[in-house]
């Protein structure tokens, strides 16, 4: 009888426990479970050799200015537009090797809560121009294939990715249709989880009404698209201020195909929404609402 | 019994505006990202709670003995605290695989709680006298 008196106090202590303990486990507990390797393949030998080579025996300084950085393999231009109440900011490269599309991922570690801020990873890499990624470190599944290595291969169901080859295309697959190690023999560089696709062969591929998760608002976004060979844009826009709105997916997939975009996608936008080049932020990130303040992510997307 | 049957159903209806109004709050700060989680959350002690003890009320129906009484209780917990959570977990866009805990200790917890219930109506007095 007095097991059962005190019965009500051990489940409440239970349930509270556990709560408090799934929170930390969710948002704080840092979890580590690789440290980033280098690259094992050598696909981009040939080029970086040549670039190399050219670079040594040219040996030119960038151009760079606030809004632009050349070099004889990275040419980088940045505009801003106002579309739909919202700054947009664009930064249009085109580089010699696809190599030159790197990604990185928070303190060179693959885990979970293992996050900084984009400018901060952008800088301990020497980035030039960076946009946050698709905060891998969130979710449990979902493939995560970064420079060419193989960090995660639970499918998602369901789940739309970028693949950047090593060519330098992009690709929109789905997670139920192959693995990642398929990806890997197919010769996948980059491979991002988040979306969805906004254009598919120029056209948009999502509906009108189609958000990420619920959010059926105007946010902050992030995006990724290809124009033609060796020729991409990286895509962030402002959102949750009085001065900017923030965009819908498919407000944001129209704006891209204005761009003259073939295949884009939708990475982590929100608070998570950056853009840095040579050095500086260039939008407004919003944390805890509509401070401006970068949030920290587990990854990033760069040209370096 | 009937006051008591009334006086815990309020208490379920206040456990459910409460979740009404956290989620409505939640809700608003979110940036337009909604979860059905988070939003009928309230929808588990009203229906789960207010109601049965509401009509045990009105019915004078039996009142559940204590163990039963603490284990149904303790079910609605966690299948409330577990849809606020998977709610929170959603609107952030990440996801945990403890969350599957919540509704599998929910459930046995609240069928325990029932079974319990049903052995006190089905055999009255002689259960009654062993619990």
């Amino acid at each position: 009888m007095k097991f059962i008196r005190i019965l009500p106090i051990i489940l409440a202590s239970v349930l509270t426990a556990f709560t408090a303990f799934v929170a930390l486990d969710t948002f704080v507990i840092p979890r580590a479970y690789s440290v980033v390797t280098d690259s094992p393949v050598t696909e981009f030998s040939e080029a970086e050799t040549e670039a190399e080579t050219s670079s040594e025996a040219v040996s030119a300084d960038p151009v760079i200015t606030s809004t632009s950085y050349t070099d004889d393999d990275i040419q980088i231009t940045l505009e801003t537009y106002y579309v739909n109440d919202t700054y947009v900011y664009v930064a249009d490269v085109v580089v010699s090797s696809s190599g030159y599309i790197k990604t990185a991922l928070a303190n060179d570690t693959y885990g979970r809560n293992i996050t900084d801020t984009t400018s901060s990873i952008a800088s301990d890499n020497s980035a030039i121009l960076a946009i946050n990624g698709d905060y891998y470190g969130s979710q449990e599944k979902g493939y995560v294939i970064r420079n060419g290595v193989l960090y995660r291969d639970k499918a998602e169901s369901g789940q739309e990715d970028l693949v950047i080859y090593y060519d330098g295309s992009f690709e929109i697959i789905s997670e139920d249709e192959i693995s990642a190690q398929e990806l890997i023999d197919a010769g996948a560089w980059q491979v991002l989880s988040f979306g969805p696709a906004l254009l598919e062969g120029g056209e948009v591929s999502i509906s009108q009404n189609e958000e990420v998760d619920r959010a059926m608002a105007s946010n902050p976004r992030t995006a990724l698209g290809i124009i033609e060979d060796g020729h991409y844009v990286f895509v962030v826009s402002d959102g949750r201020t009085s001065e900017s709105e923030g965009l819908s997916l498919y407000e944001l997939a129209e704006f891209m195909q204005t761009l003259g975009v073939e295949t884009a996608y939708n990475l982590d936008g929100g608070g998570s929404s950056t853009m840095y080049f040579n050095g500086q932020v260039v939008n407004n990130p919003t944390t805890n609402g509509s401070r401006i303040k970068e949030r920290s992510v587990s990854d990033i997307v760069y040209i370096g | 019994m009937k006051k008591k049957s009334h006086f815990i159903a309020l208490i379920y209806l206040a456990a459910a505006s409460l979740c009404a109004a956290f989620a409505a709050v939640y809700e608003h700060f979110s940036h337009g990202v909604y979860s059905p989680f988070m939003v009928f959350a309230f929808l588990i002690p009203f229906i789960g709670g207010f109601i049965p003890f509401l009509l045990i009320g009105l019915l004078k129906g039996r009142f559940p003995k204590k163990l039963s009484f603490y284990l149904y209780n303790a079910g609605i917990g966690f299948l409330t605290v577990g849809s606020l959570m998977q709610g929170a977990l959603e609107i952030y866009g990440t996801t945990n695989s403890l969350m599957a805990i919540y509704p599998v200790a929910g459930g046995v917890l609240l069928v325990h709680g029932i079974v319990l219930y049903l052995l006190q109506i089905m055999f009255g007095s002689a259960y009654t006298k062993a619990s």
